[in-house]
C-alpha cells in the first residue's frame, strides 16, 4: 500500500515526465514508428495523473482495435470503468476498427495540425470500420493530449 | 400593364453614401469573425437526454424538442439592423447540428479557433460542454452511426467513406429547399396553428386508426407544438427589444428597438400588414427552419413576388419610400450573412469556401405565364449590386418573350458591376423542364432556385437535391481498370467489366463505363434510401412542413412525402473531363488508331511521364466538349441521356423521381485531386472542369462552347446546372448589351444557367499570391459566391484556369505562359 | 491539297463584333487581287492552301519531318520549318503534328456544308441583330461560290455585309452579289494611284470608280473603311486626300481601322514578311486622336491644311475601346441616324460630323427602325 503511494506520489510523476520527453521526440522523429505505443503509454498515464483529462473517459466506454496494415501491429484498447486498457491482441465486437499504414501516416491522421487529407486519402493512410464518433472522440484526447504534453494547455 | 413604377430602374441614386446604415452594417460582418455557437445543441440534447423519453412518437418529441429550443433561444440584437432575429448566439455563426454531421468537428474543439483555414472561435467553456455534455450523447445516435448500425455497414456506405466515388448528402443535409414562406405572410403563424389543429379533430372524428392516422395525428400535433416554439421566439424577441429601448439613450436606435418591439408583437403570429412586417416576418420564419434543418441552402425563393403586395400596398398608401425599402431589402440581405457552416479542417482543405447559399430568386414570369418583374425585383438588384455580399445567392430568372429587353440587360448590368452576381436562369426552358416533371404548368412557372442552380416549384416541391454527388470519372476509371480505380489501389470496388485492351470497338468500352455507371449509382441510390428512411424515423421535419404546401393537407410530414411534389436529387461531378476523355478514347484509340487502349493506360499510369507527343495529341487534337466537334456533342449529349433515363427509372422514399443535375459546388477541385490521369490528357491530381462548363483552355471560341453547352437536351438536367464563364472585362456600355445578347442566345440555344467571374487571369492569379489585398473579392465558385480568399488551392487555381472569353472577338483569351504550369493538362 | 480554282475558307470567325452590327459570322475567303504590304491577314493573300507553323506550340517530336512526303520540313533552328519552294500544302505534316503547331491554313466547304454551319448561328444573328459578313481576302473574286451562299443566306432572312478591297468587276458584282448585300464595307487605302501600285500591287482607278458606282447608285449602304497604316495610309496628304474624295462623292463619315501588328507574326508563321518598315507596336492614343480630329475636319470640310506632318503615321495607334464609345459619344451622335448600332457594328473609329448625315447611313436607319 505505501509502495503503491510512493509510486504514485514520486515515480508516476517521474514516469510521466520521461514519458512526455519521449512521446514529444516521437513526434518530432522522422519515422514516427513507435507512435502509437507512445500514444497509449503516455495516454493511460495521463488519464491516472490528470484529473482534468480523466474526465474524458468517465463513464466511457469504448472498444478499439488498431491494426498496421501489415499486420505487424495489433493493438486493442479498452475503455471501461473509467479507466484504458492496453492488450497487444486481437478485439472481437469492437467500436472501431482503426487500420493505418506506419505510425506516421496515424501519427498524420490524429495529431497534425493541418491533416494532409488529399495525400492521406491517396495514400489511404488510415481507413476506418465501425463508428466513425469513437475515432473523433478518440483523435480529440490524443489532441489533447499532444498540447498538454507541448504545454499549450 | 406595367408594374415598374421606378423612375430609374438602376436607381443610382441609392448608394452606401448616403444609405449609411448599410455601409455601416456591412462593414461590421466584414469585419465579424465566425463563431461556432452550440446553443442549438445545448438546448435540444437537453430535452431529448433529460426532458423526455424513447418511448414518445419521435415526430412530436422531435417537435418539442425544436419548440424547446426556439422557447430558450436567447433574443439578440447584435446591432442596428432593422429586423429583429437571429439565427444563431453570435453576431456571425456556425451552429452545431451534431445529429447530423456537427461531430466530426470533435477532434477540433481544441484547435478550431486557431487553425489556418477559415477559424471558427470556439470558447474553451462551449468545447467543454460540446465535449463532455452533448457529443456523449450522440456517439450511438447521429445519422451515420444510426443508418450503419441499422443497415449493418452496408457496402454502399463503405463505398461513401471512401470520398472518391461519391458522396451522400442526406448525412449532413436534407435542406436545400424553397419554403413557402408567402403562407405565414398571409396566415400568420396562428392560422397555420389553427388549421393543424382543424386537421387534428377531423382525423380523430373520422375514428379510424390506422398507421396512417396516426402518423397524421402526431404530425398535426408536432406542428401545433413546433410553431408555438417560433411564436414563443418572437415573443421574447418583442419583450427584449422593449427592455433594451427602454435602456437605450440614443433616440433612434431606440426608435428602432421600439419598433421592432411591435413588429414582433404581430409576426410572425398574424399576417403581416406592412412591408417591414411581412420582410421580420419572413426573416423569423428563416430562423426558425434553421432551429430544425442545417443551414444549408434553405431558400428564401421569390422574394420580390412574396413581399410586392405588401410593398405595393405601402406605397400606395404613403407609407413607405424607396429609400425605407432598399434599407429593409438591405437588411435582409445582411441577416442572411449572419451564419455559416461548421466545416472541419480536413473538409476544408477538400471542399472548402461555401457559405450557406441561402438563394433568392427573382424576376421571370408569374403564375400566369406574364412578365412579373415590379419595382422590388430592381430593388433587390440594387441592393445586391451595392452590397456584394456572398449570400444570398442572388439568381435573376428571364424569359426571353415576356421579360423587357431593360430588365435583361440591367441584371447583366449588375453582374458586370458586382463582377460575379446575379445568376442567370432561362425561364423558358426551366419551366419546361419542371412540367416534364410532372409539375403543372402555373406552379412551374412559380419556380425558384434550391442551393446553386436547382429548381424548385416554390414552397410545393420538396426536392432534397444535393442528395448525391456522384463523381463521373470514378465510373470511367472504373471502366478502365476493370472495376479498379488508382485511388483505391488493388481492391476490387465495381463489377469486372472488362480489360479494354481486348475491346475492338468505343461501343464496347462506352458499354463496360454504363456498367460500371449502373453500379455506382444504384449504391449511391441506395444508400440514400437508406438515410432517407432514417431521416423519416429520427429526423422528422414538421416546422419545415408547416411552411410547405401538401403537408398539412395530406397529414403527412415533408420527410414522408407530404410535398405536393418530390424528388431526390443527384449532381455529377467531373462532366466535361469525362465527356472530353470517352471522346478522347474513341479517337485516339479506335479512329485515329494513335494508340492501343494498352498503351494509353500505361501513359496514364506514368502521367504522360515519357509520352509527350501522345499526351500533346490528347490535349490538342482530340474532340473537346465545348466545340463543335461531332464527337464530343455525340458523347456529351449520350452522357446525359443516358444518366437521366437512369436516375428517371428510381424512385425514393418519398415516392418521388431521382433528378440528375450538374453543378459541382467546389467538389470537383477535391475529386480532381483525388484522381489519376486520365485520356483527355488532364494529368493526375489536377482540378475537373466545374458543373456543365467545358474543360478550361479547351474550348476556345465562345459560340461554339454556348451552343455546345444549350444544346444539351435540357429536359435532361431537372436537377440544375452551372455553366460557368468568365470575361476579363467589360468595358463599356455597348459590351453590357453583347453580354446580355450573348447570354439571350445560349437560353434560346436551350441553356438553362449562366454565372460569371469578370476577372481577368491576372487579377485571379493576384488575389492569389496576395490575399490581403483582396479581402472581399467576390467570386462565383460552381453555383454559388464565395470570397476568394476563402477559398483552398485547389479551387482557387481552377477558378484561375477557367477559360476567360474576350468580349471584343468570342475568342478565348490566351492563359499566362509564366502560369502555365496552373493547367490541367500541364 | 491544291485549291484548283476552288475557293478556300481560311477562317470562320464566329461571334465577330467588328464586321457590322450585332453579333457575327465573318467569313474569311482566302485569295486576294491585291498584296498590301501590310495586309492583316497575310493568310489570305493566296488563294491556296498554305502550311502556318506555330512556333510556340512545337513540342519537338520530329514527326512532322519523319512524314513529310516532300522533304520539305527541317528541324534547323533558326530556320523556317517548312522550306517552301518543295511544299505542296499536302497537309500529312499538320495532320501528323500533335501539337498544332502545323496547321494547314484554308479549307474547302461546300455550299451546303457552308450554309448549314452559319445557320447554326443564327440565334446569335437574331437576338443581336447580327448576320453574315463576308471578308478576305476578297470574296468578290469568288462571285459565284459567295453569291450562291449570300442568296442561300438572304432567303433566310440573315443580314449580309461585305468588306471588299473594291478590286471586282462591277457588272458581274452588281448580278450575282450586291442583290443578296445589305451592307457593302470598302476598304479605300491610298489616293495617289502610284502609291497604291507600289503598296498594293495594283492601281486604284477601278477601285475609286467602283467606289464612285456604288456610292452613287447602292441600294444598301456602304460605309468606306481606311486602315491607318503608319508611313504608308496614315499621312495627312493621304488622308487629306481620301477625305476630300469622299466628301465630292457625297460622304460625311468614314470608318478609321487602327493599325494591328499581329500581322507580322502571322505572317512569319507562313515564312513571309511584311513591309519592312512596319512597326511591331500600336499607335498611341494621342496621335489616334489627333488624326481622328483632322480626319474629321477635313471630312466635313472645315480642316483645308493638313496640320500633320509626313511622318504622323510612324508614330504608333493604341486601340483603347474607350476611344470608341468617345468618338460613338460624340454630339452628333445624339441624331438617331447616326447612333452607333444601325448598320455599322463598332469596328474601326466611326467619324460622322455634325448633323450631315450620310444617305446611305440613313438608308440604313430606315431598315433597321422598320
Amino acid at each position: 500500500m505505501f509502495d503503491k503511494i510512493l509510486d504514485w506520489l514520486t515515480l508516476r510523476p517521474l514516469r510521466m515526465k520521461r514519458l512526455r520527453k519521449r512521446f514529444l521526440k516521437c513526434l518530432e522523429s522522422e519515422a514516427a514508428e513507435e507512435f502509437l505505443e507512445m500514444l497509449l503509454k503516455f495516454m493511460s498515464l495521463a488519464f491516472l495523473l490528470d484529473r482534468d483529462f480523466r474526465r474524458n473517459i468517465e463513464g466511457f466506454n469504448g472498444r478499439y482495435l488498431f491494426k498496421s496494415r501489415d499486420n505487424s501491429i495489433t493493438v486493442a484498447v479498452i475503455f471501461e470503468d473509467g479507466r484504458m486498457k492496453v492488450h497487444e491482441k486481437v478485439l472481437e465486437d469492437t467500436n472501431v476498427t482503426v487500420v493505418f499504414r506506419n505510425g506516421k501516416a496515424l501519427m498524420g491522421y490524429l495529431l497534425s495540425p493541418k491533416p494532409d487529407i488529399l495525400g492521406s486519402l491517396l495514400r489511404q493512410d488510415v481507413t476506418f470500420n465501425g463508428n466513425l464518433n469513437y475515432v473523433y472522440k478518440f483523435a480529440y484526447m490524443a489532441k489533447r493530449l499532444q498540447l498538454m504534453a507541448t504545454g499549450e494547455v | 400593364m406595367s408594374k415598374i413604377t421606378l423612375k430609374d430602374i438602376r436607381l443610382s441614386e441609392y448608394t452606401l453614401d448616403n444609405l449609411g446604415l448599410l455601409r455601416r452594417l456591412r462593414e461590421n460582418l466584414m469585419k465579424t469573425r465566425p463563431e461556432v455557437c452550440i446553443e442549438r445543441a445545448r438546448h435540444t440534447t437537453r430535452y431529448l437526454r433529460d426532458l423526455s423519453s424513447d418511448g414518445e412518437p419521435m415526430e412530436t418529441r422531435y417537435a418539442k424538442a425544436v419548440a424547446y429550443f426556439l422557447s430558450k433561444k436567447e433574443p439578440l440584437f447584435f446591432d442596428d439592423n432593422l429586423l429583429a432575429g437571429t439565427t444563431t448566439s453570435k453576431p456571425f455563426g456556425a451552429p452545431v447540428y451534431q445529429e447530423l454531421t456537427g461531430m466530426t468537428i470533435w477532434p477540433e474543439l481544441d484547435t478550431i479557433s486557431t487553425r489556418e483555414k477559415n477559424p471558427l472561435i470556439l470558447s474553451r467553456e462551449d468545447a467543454e460542454e460540446l465535449n463532455f455534455d452533448i457529443f456523449p450523447y450522440w456517439m450511438e445516435r447521429n445519422i451515420l452511426e444510426y443508418t450503419r448500425k441499422k443497415y449493418n455497414n452496408p457496402g454502399c456506405m463503405r463505398l461513401f467513406e471512401r470520398i472518391v466515388f461519391f458522396l451522400a448528402s442526406k448525412a449532413g443535409t436534407i435542406s436545400h429547399t424553397v419554403p413557402c414562406y408567402r403562407k405565414v405572410l398571409e396566415r400568420g403563424i396562428e392560422g397555420i396553428i389553427e388549421e393543424a389543429s382543424t386537421r387534428e379533430d377531423e382525423v380523430r372524428k373520422k375514428g379510424t386508426d390506422t398507421p396512417e392516422d396516426r402518423h397524421s395525428l402526431e404530425f398535426y400535433q408536432a406542428v401545433q407544438t413546433v410553431m408555438k416554439g417560433v411564436l414563443d421566439y418572437a415573443a421574447n424577441l418583442s419583450r427584449k427589444a422593449a427592455e433594451l429601448a427602454e435602456r437605450e439613450s440614443d433616440p433612434s436606435r431606440r426608435e428602432n428597438l421600439l419598433k421592432m418591439s411591435e413588429v414582433c408583437a404581430r409576426v410572425p403570429a398574424k399576417p403581416a400588414r406592412t412591408f417591414r412586417e411581412a420582410v421580420n416576418s419572413l426573416w423569423i420564419c428563416q430562423v426558425a427552419v434553421h432551429a430544425e434543418n442545417i443551414n444549408m441552402a434553405i431558400s428564401p425563393g421569390r422574394l420580390d413576388q412574396v413581399l410586392y403586395r405588401y410593398y405595393r400596398n405601402d406605397m400606395d398608401n404613403g407609407m413607405l419610400t424607396v429609400r425605407e425599402a432598399i434599407e429593409l431589402i438591405g437588411c435582409l440581405w445582411l441577416k442572411l450573412n449572419d451564419n455559416t457552416n461548421l466545416v472541419p479542417e480536413t473538409s476544408e482543405e477538400l471542399f472548402g469556401g461555401a457559405g450557406t447559399v441561402p438563394a433568392v430568386t427573382v424576376g421571370g414570369v408569374g403564375e400566369d405565364g406574364e412578365d412579373a418583374v415590379n419595382d422590388l425585383t430592381y430593388i433587390m438588384l440594387r441592393v445586391t449590386e451595392l452590397l456584394k455580399l456572398r449570400d444570398p445567392s442572388v439568381n435573376a430568372r428571364y424569359h426571353y418573350e415576356k421579360n423587357t429587353e431593360e430588365y435583361r440587360d440591367r441584371v447583366a448590368e449588375v453582374i458586370v458591376n458586382t463582377k460575379a452576381v446575379p445568376a442567370f436562369h432561362n425561364d423558358v426552358v426551366d419551366i419546361k423542364v419542371l412540367e416534364n416533371q410532372g409539375t403543372s404548368t402555373e406552379h412551374a412557372r412559380d419556380y425558384a432556385v434550391i442551393g446553386c442552380v436547382e429548381l424548385a416549384s416554390a414552397g410545393r416541391s420538396y426536392d432534397a437535391s444535393s442528395s448525391i454527388i456522384f463523381n463521373l470519372v470514378s465510373a470511367l476509371e472504373l471502366a478502365m481498370y476493370n472495376g479498379k480505380r488508382p485511388a483505391t489501389g488493388d481492391e476490387q470496388i465495381g463489377p469486372q467489366t472488362g480489360d479494354p485492351a481486348g475491346f475492338s470497338t468505343f461501343e464496347e468500352f462506352w458499354e463496360a463505363f454504363k456498367a460500371q455507371l449502373t453500379w455506382l449509382i444504384g449504391e449511391a441510390i441506395k444508400l440514400n434510401e437508406y438515410f432517407g428512411r432514417v431521416h423519416q424515423e429520427i429526423l422528422p421535419t414538421p416546422l419545415l412542413s408547416a411552411f410547405f404546401e401538401g403537408p398539412l393537407d395530406k397529414g403527412r410530414d415533408l420527410i414522408r412525402g407530404g410535398a405536393v411534389y418530390n424528388s431526390s436529387g443527384a449532381t455529377h461531378i467531373g462532366f466535361a473531363d469525362t465527356v472530353d476523355s470517352l471522346s478522347a478514347i474513341e479517337k485516339a484509340v479506335f479512329i485515329d488508331r494513335r494508340c492501343t487502349f494498352a498503351e494509353l493506360l500505361k501513359a496514364l499510369r506514368d502521367d504522360f511521364r515519357g509520352h509527350e507527343k501522345l499526351h500533346a495529341y490528347l490535349v490538342y487534337k482530340t474532340p473537346k466538349y465545348g466545340t463543335d466537334d461531332p464527337i464530343a456533342v455525340k458523347n456529351s449529349q449520350n452522357l446525359i441521356r443516358f444518366l437521366y433515363d437512369f436516375y428517371q427509372g428510381h424512385t425514393n422514399y418519398r415516392g418521388g423521381k431521382y433528378r440528375p443535375g450538374y453543378w459541382t459546388m467546389t467538389n470537383h477541385a477535391g475529386q480532381g485531386k483525388l484522381s489519376g490521369a486520365l485520356p483527355n490528357g488532364r494529368k493526375a491530381h489536377k482540378v475537373f472542369a466545374s458543373g456543365i462548363t467545358p474543360a478550361s483552355q479547351a474550348a476556345g471560341d465562345l459560340s461554339a462552347c454556348l451552343k455546345a453547352v444549350g444544346g444539351l437536351e435540357s429536359v435532361c438536367i431537372p436537377s440544375g446546372e452551372a455553366l460557368n464563364l468568365k470575361y476579363p472585362s467589360v468595358k463599356h456600355n455597348g459590351d453590357i448589351k453583347t453580354f446580355a445578347q450573348a447570354v439571350e442566345s445560349y437560353f434560346r440555344y436551350g441553356g438553362l444557367h449562366v454565372q460569371f467571374n469578370i476577372m481577368s487571369y491576372e487579377t485571379l492569379i493576384d488575389a492569389k499570391k496576395n490575399p490581403e489585398k483582396y479581402p472581399e473579392l467576390l467570386v462565383r465558385v460552381s453555383g454559388y459566391s464565395a470570397y476568394f480568399k476563402d477559398l483552398n488551392e485547389a479551387m482557387k487555381d481552377e477558378i484561375i484556369t477557367r477559360t476567360a472569353y474576350d468580349l471584343d472577338t468570342g475568342r478565348a483569351v490566351p492563359f499566362p505562359e509564366e502560369y502555365r504550369s496552373m493547367l490541367a493538362f500541364e | 491539297m491544291r485549291a484548283e480554282g476552288r475557293p478556300l475558307i481560311f477562317n470562320l470567325h464566329h461571334f465577330a463584333l467588328d464586321d457590322g452590327p450585332g453579333i457575327r459570322t465573318t467569313v474569311f475567303m482566302k485569295g486576294c487581287p491585291l498584296s498590301c504590304a501590310w495586309c492583316h491577314n497575310p493568310e489570305s493573300v493566296s488563294p491556296e492552301p498554305e502550311i502556318a507553323f506555330y512556333g510556340h506550340l512545337c513540342i519537338g517530336c520530329g514527326s512532322c519531318m519523319d512524314v513529310c512526303p516532300e522533304g520539305a520540313v527541317s528541324m534547323r533552328p533558326g530556320r523556317d520549318r517548312i522550306t517552301r519552294e518543295r511544299c505542296t500544302a499536302c497537309g500529312t505534316c499538320s495532320n501528323e503534328c500533335p501539337s498544332t503547331a502545323l496547321r494547314t491554313v484554308g479549307a474547302y466547304y461546300q455550299v451546303d456544308t457552308l450554309v448549314e454551319r452559319l445557320l447554326k448561328e443564327r440565334i446569335f444573328y437574331d437576338t443581336s441583330g447580327g448576320g453574315v459578313t463576308f471578308s478576305g481576302g476578297e470574296p468578290a473574286i469568288f462571285m459565284d461560290y459567295v453569291g450562291t451562299v449570300m442568296k442561300r443566306l438572304k432567303a433566310e432572312g440573315i443580314h449580309v455585309a461585305i468588306q471588299t478591297s473594291g478590286m471586282f468587276n462591277l457588272q458581274e458584282f452588281g448580278r450575282k452579289l450586291l442583290p443578296y448585300i445589305d451592307l457593302i464595307f470598302f476598304d479605300l487605302k491610298l489616293i495617289d494611284s502610284d502609291m497604291h501600285r507600289k503598296f498594293t500591287g495594283r492601281g486604284n482607278n477601278l477601285i475609286l470608280e467602283n467606289f464612285r458606282y456604288l456610292a452613287d447608285n447602292s441600294p444598301v449602304p456602304v460605309v468606306p473603311r481606311i486602315p491607318l497604316i503608319p508611313g504608308i495610309t496614315a499621312t495627312g496628304e493621304n488622308l487629306s486626300g481620301l477625305a476630300d474624295f469622299l466628301r465630292y462623292s457625297g460622304f460625311t463619315s468614314a470608318t478609321l481601322l487602327p493599325y494591328n501588328p499581329g500581322a507580322i507574326s502571322k505572317a512569319a508563321a507562313l515564312g513571309k514578311a511584311l513591309h519592312p518598315t512596319l512597326p511591331n507596336r500600336m499607335i498611341p492614343a494621342g496621335e489616334e486622336e489627333a488624326l481622328t480630329t483632322f480626319f474629321r475636319q477635313r471630312l466635313s470640310g472645315h480642316a483645308k491644311e493638313a496640320p500633320l506632318s509626313e511622318d504622323i503615321g510612324a508614330v504608333e495607334y493604341l486601340k483603347q475601346s474607350k476611344k470608341h464609345k468617345e468618338v460613338f459619344s460624340d454630339e452628333c451622335l445624339e441624331h438617331p441616324c447616326c447612333s452607333p448600332h444601325p448598320g455599322i457594328g463598332r469596328g474601326g473609329l466611326l467619324i460622322v460630323p455634325l448633323h450631315a448625315c450620310n444617305r446611305s447611313l440613313r438608308r440604313d436607319c430606315s431598315r433597321n427602325i422598320s
